[in-house]
């Protein structure tokens, strides 16, 4: 039996079959982060966070709805990624011009509608892009908001539509952690300039030299293929974060 | 009466208090309740502790402590720990030997061969812990600038309910591969024969296995196994010892934080393994690496 959906489902899929012979595959829901160093080439991770978040409109498990941005270019990494949300195009998903196409359904465009009004009465900033939306259709314009914590239901569940959540962090540890803060671990992608070059870290030193020694050692959002273990994924943040930070790495008795 | 034989007939008899295995430590339940072991002819061998919740819980938290540790060790210095296992239980052979005869009702040369099995067994997943990766993971060829790799990763805190029948060569066939990965785990000691397993601790806590990797309760089994399965930071969880009954609410339970699950199946445990008890604990994780190549778009992404 495979399954992609819901967590909710995939939980009820496997209590159903408990205790039987079936094989189960589950592919559910992800809250994925993407994590932004203040060395970081800002425009090629604004490029990779609107791919992560706005493609297909959000509506993908491995989404990168979650931004964590070091604090030192919080402000610089905004006004770039608004500047580049400016430009996104919607409409027409068949035109091969079209940015951001329309939600599946009426029902997914108010569960969206409903979380985002939610974020906002929970104080987070909501801003969206001028644009207009076409007439018809079940539209939702590309929003990302500001000011939001770990607590806050828009950090926390899927929306599965084009809403980014941006969180800020001080040093790696807190990034790591703030990104495994998540139920819903699936994907993740690291933005820094240092990294690959540098890094002496432990089993993965092969893999790094074999990429690139110079230019950017930032990860596109990684797909996990076991999709059912939040541990996974939680750990994934972990293990690049290894490959990517010789800091990291002189601290690699603790987690 | 020479004086060596009255020695001997004064001397008090010392029997061993079998203690649980967790966190490196050889506690008690905190229950402070022991149940009755006897051999397979029904005669009292010695009591053993009868573990609770909270003891199960103590156990995950030991466990989860130890897996940034052990996870993150090189795949070689695992293997090494796996091996050093093995030469500490070939020093104390004798005593194995003796446990498992009387708990299944061996003969001595049969238990002697179970035990050299269980040694084998040691070394042989000691040899697969930095080899696995090379057959389960690798580089994937992808439409795009990237250097796309896949390799494999522990899956975190596993819970293990031993085979009922098979208490010691079955014990480590089911423990072996699951920390050989980097796993770490809580096993649940044959109800009927724990003794082997709880030995078995005392044997892990002086081979260089950082203490909570490998912990040991012993009790009655779905006392045990239920909130194992329930619990929120166990990651998998091995039914092999529960009968169909208990797997299947063991299973329901596991579902509520999508838990692996290895379903009881039958193994002959005399013969080598496959890898598949390896592999039935490590998640894959995918790595994209830009290659820094310039792409259609004239960019590298």
């Amino acid at each position: 039996m495979a399954f992609t959906g819901s967590t909710a489902v995939g939980k009820a899929i496997a209590r159903q079959i408990a205790g039987s012979h079936k094989k189960v595959t589950l592919e559910l829901g992800g809250k994925g982060a993407n994590i932004v160093f203040d060395d970081a080439p800002i425009d090629q991770a604004v490029e990779g966070i609107v791919s992560g978040i706005f493609f297909n409109q959000g509506q993908v498990c491995c989404a990168g709805s979650r931004l964590l941005v070091q604090e030192s270019i919080h402000d610089e990494l905004l006004d770039s990624l608004k500047r580049r949300l400016s430009t996104l195009r919607l409409g027409d998903p068949l035109d091969k011009n079209t940015d951001i196409g329309a939600i599946n359904s009426a029902e997914q465009l108010s569960r969206i509608t409903t979380l985002v009004d939610q974020g906002e009465a929970e104080g987070a900033e909501r801003w969206s892009p001028a644009c207009e939306l076409p007439s018809s259709g079940y539209w939702f314009a590309p929003t990302l908001f500001t000011n939001v914590t770990q607590a806050h239901t828009i950090a926390r569940d899927e929306i599965f539509g084009p809403v980014l959540s941006v969180l800020t962090f001080r040093t790696p540890d807190e990034a790591v952690a703030k990104a495994n803060n998540s139920p819903y671990g699936l994907s993740a992608g690291i933005w820094t300039e240092k990294g690959s070059a540098s890094s002496p870290s432990r089993a993965s030193s092969a893999r790094v030299s074999s990429g690139p020694t110079r230019s950017t050692s930032s990860t596109r959002p990684r797909r996990s293929a076991g999709t059912r273990s939040r541990a996974s994924a939680a750990r994934a943040v972990v293990t690049a974060w290894r490959r990517t930070s010789p800091r990291r790495a002189r601290r690699a008795s603790d987690k | 009466m020479s004086a060596a034989e009255k020695s001997e007939q004064q001397r008090l008899s010392v029997f061993k208090t079998y203690k649980l295995y967790v966190g490196g430590k050889f506690p008690r339940s905190e229950s402070g309740r022991v149940y009755e072991v006897s051999d397979s002819k029904g005669k009292w061998l010695a009591n053993a502790p009868q573990s609770s919740r909270k003891d199960a819980r103590d156990a995950v938290v030991a466990a989860r402590k130890a897996f940034g540790g052990w996870s993150g060790a090189t795949a070689y210095n695992r293997g090494q720990v796996l091996y050093r296992v093995a030469e500490m239980l070939e020093g104390r052979k004798e005593q194995f030997v003796r446990e498992v005869a009387d708990a299944e009702g061996l003969s001595k040369s049969k238990a002697a061969a179970v035990v050299d099995a269980a040694i084998d067994r040691w070394v042989w997943y000691a040899g697969w812990t930095d080899k696995i990766a090379q057959i389960v993971g690798g580089g994937n060829p992808v439409a795009g600038p990237y250097f796309n790799l896949s390799s494999p990763e522990p899956t975190g805190v596993v819970t293990v309910l031993a085979p009922q029948e098979s208490s010691f060569l079955g014990l480590v066939s089911v423990i072996a591969p699951v920390i050989a990965t980097g796993n770490t785990v809580i096993v649940i000691a044959s109800e009927k024969s724990p003794l082997p397993a709880l030995s078995l601790g005392e044997v892990l806590a002086t081979s260089d296995l950082p203490g909570g990797v490998v912990n040991v309760l012993s009790g009655r089994t779905a006392e045990i196994a239920a909130p194992l399965a329930a619990h929120q930071d166990v990651n998998a969880i091995d039914l092999t010892g529960a009968d169909e009954a208990l797997a299947k609410e063991l299973e329901i339970a596991a579902a509520d934080n999508l838990k692996r699950v290895l379903r009881p199946q039958p193994v002959d445990y005399a013969r080598t393994p496959g890898i598949e008890r390896l592999t039935a604990f490590l998640e894959t994780k995918t790595v994209w690496h830009p290659t820094g190549s310039l792409g259609a778009s004239g960019s590298s992404y």
